[in-house]
């Protein structure tokens, strides 16, 4: 009698522990979040100095982008920006608003009218293309674009991008890369062409989220990768890749949709 | 009831026991002990080690699924991973391998089709049931 009773006693234990070791928990890993309301934020901070005739751009210095080429403002265009201290464009929804020194100056209706005026305008000047208007409004439903020009001898404030919208990339059979339907004038290498055929790679999503990249490879997720600042600089002076201060990339957070072929654009959005 | 059964039994219960104290205090991996390996001057990542602060690399592998890359104090690399994700990786790499290798796997699994299932078990048993953390120490030699 004892004996059956400490039979079943371990038995009841063995069938309580079994069922609760079965209830393993989830894994830690973020999914790739396919749908949402996230917004595309474009936030670009320019400043000025009209008496040193200086200007800083996205948190870069006046020497920074004068080594990249871009030019010195003649008088006339100095002169019309030392009438302001602060001016800034705001693209949000179906509006456009111009503010200086904190007052509305003018709000510009940016309705679907508009921007197939403004499509048709960007059509003239792209040869034996045209923009994909489903995609432009694609982009343009969840924009919040603001530029914003300020009169200060500060260094502007680094850009701020957030695209929840996926950037298409499109791979042609012969290799041209195409972005958002309009042809780049670039190709990927054969070699390259070659090895993502014979892997049967049709498509690919990319999401960085400020150093967190998240993939899928024809439709299949693949592991998280996070990629830290102080960790990359390791890797670049190291290597000697050279790429340079790649700070302002860790604010960021972008997606791309690779299609190789005739496949459909990749669907869903990067959300963080 | 056999004395044999007895101890089987009672032996389950106690594995059964301490595995529930585990569970309960969260699964944390089990370390084992570090392993040490000099990488010859040459090679990429002895560059990248020169680079660190303390001249050594550590890198972490916790089948709880996570591999980390650090440096002295700070973190330089993380990739978070499942057995999902894992097997998606393992099959996305056999693509792009030069040669016959994917053909050669394939050929390996038609012949031991238990294969597949194996490694997606060992692979789950040390991801969600006794996850250990591996660690190798990367020192750059003079």
């Amino acid at each position: 009698m004892k004996k059956h009773r400490f039979l079943k006693f371990i038995i009841a234990l063995v069938l309580v522990f079994g069922i609760t070791l079965m209830q393993h928990t989830p894994a830690a890993v973020a999914d790739v979040p396919l749908d949402g309301a996230g917004t595309n934020t474009v936030h670009i901070d320019a400043t000025y100095d009209p008496a040193s005739r200086t200007y800083s751009i996205a948190g870069m210095s006046f020497e920074q982008l004068q080594a990249m080429n871009l030019p010195q403002f003649d008088d006339s265009t100095w002169n019309l920006l030392g009438l302001f201290d602060e001016l800034s464009v705001k693209i949000i929804g179906n509006e456009i608003q111009v503010f200086t020194n904190e007052t509305k100056l003018v709000s510009m209706a940016f309705d679907e009218n508009a921007r197939i005026f403004i499509y048709d305008i960007v059509n003239v000047f792209l040869e034996g293309s045209r923009i994909d208007r489903s995609r432009a409004e694609k982009w343009l439903d969840k924009a919040d674009i603001e530029i914003s020009l300020r009169r200060s001898k500060e260094l502007s404030s680094p850009i701020d991008i957030d695209l929840s919208t996926l950037v298409q990339l499109k791979v042609n059979e012969d290799g041209a890369l195409s972005i958002e339907g309009l042809p780049t004038g670039m190709a990927i290498q054969p070699e390259v062409l070659e090895m993502l055929k014979s892997a049967n790679i049709e498509n690919a999503k990319i999401c960085w989220n400020k150093g967190v990249i998240n993939g899928e490879v024809n439709g299949a997720q693949i592991p998280q990768i996070t990629i830290y600042q102080d960790g990359w600089a390791i890797i670049d002076q190291a290597l000697e890749l050279n790429v340079g201060d790649i700070s302002t990339l860790f604010d960021t957070g972008f997606g791309l949709g690779l299609v190789l072929g005739d496949g459909a654009p990749i669907a869903g959005e990067c959300l963080p | 009831m056999s004395r044999a059964l007895k101890a089987f039994l009672i032996a389950a219960v106690v594995i059964m026991l301490l595995y529930g104290v585990y569970f309960a205090v969260g699964r944390p991996s089990i370390p084992l002990p570090a392993i040490r390996y000099p990488v010859p001057a040459g090679q990429a990542i002895h560059k990248v080690i020169q680079g660190t602060d303390n001249n050594e690399l550590r890198l972490t592998l916790d089948t709880k699924g996570k591999l980390q890359i650090l440096d002295a104090d700070a973190e330089i690399l993380k990739i978070d991973y499942t057995p999902e994700t894992l097997a998606n990786t393992i099959d996305l790499a056999l693509r792009f391998t030069p040669g016959d290798t994917e053909a050669a796997y394939e050929q390996f699994v038609d012949r031991y089709p238990i294969y597949p299932k194996l490694t997606d078990y060992v692979s789950n048993l040390f991801f969600r049931f006794l996850p250990l953390r591996i660690s190798l120490i990367l020192t750059a030699t003079p």
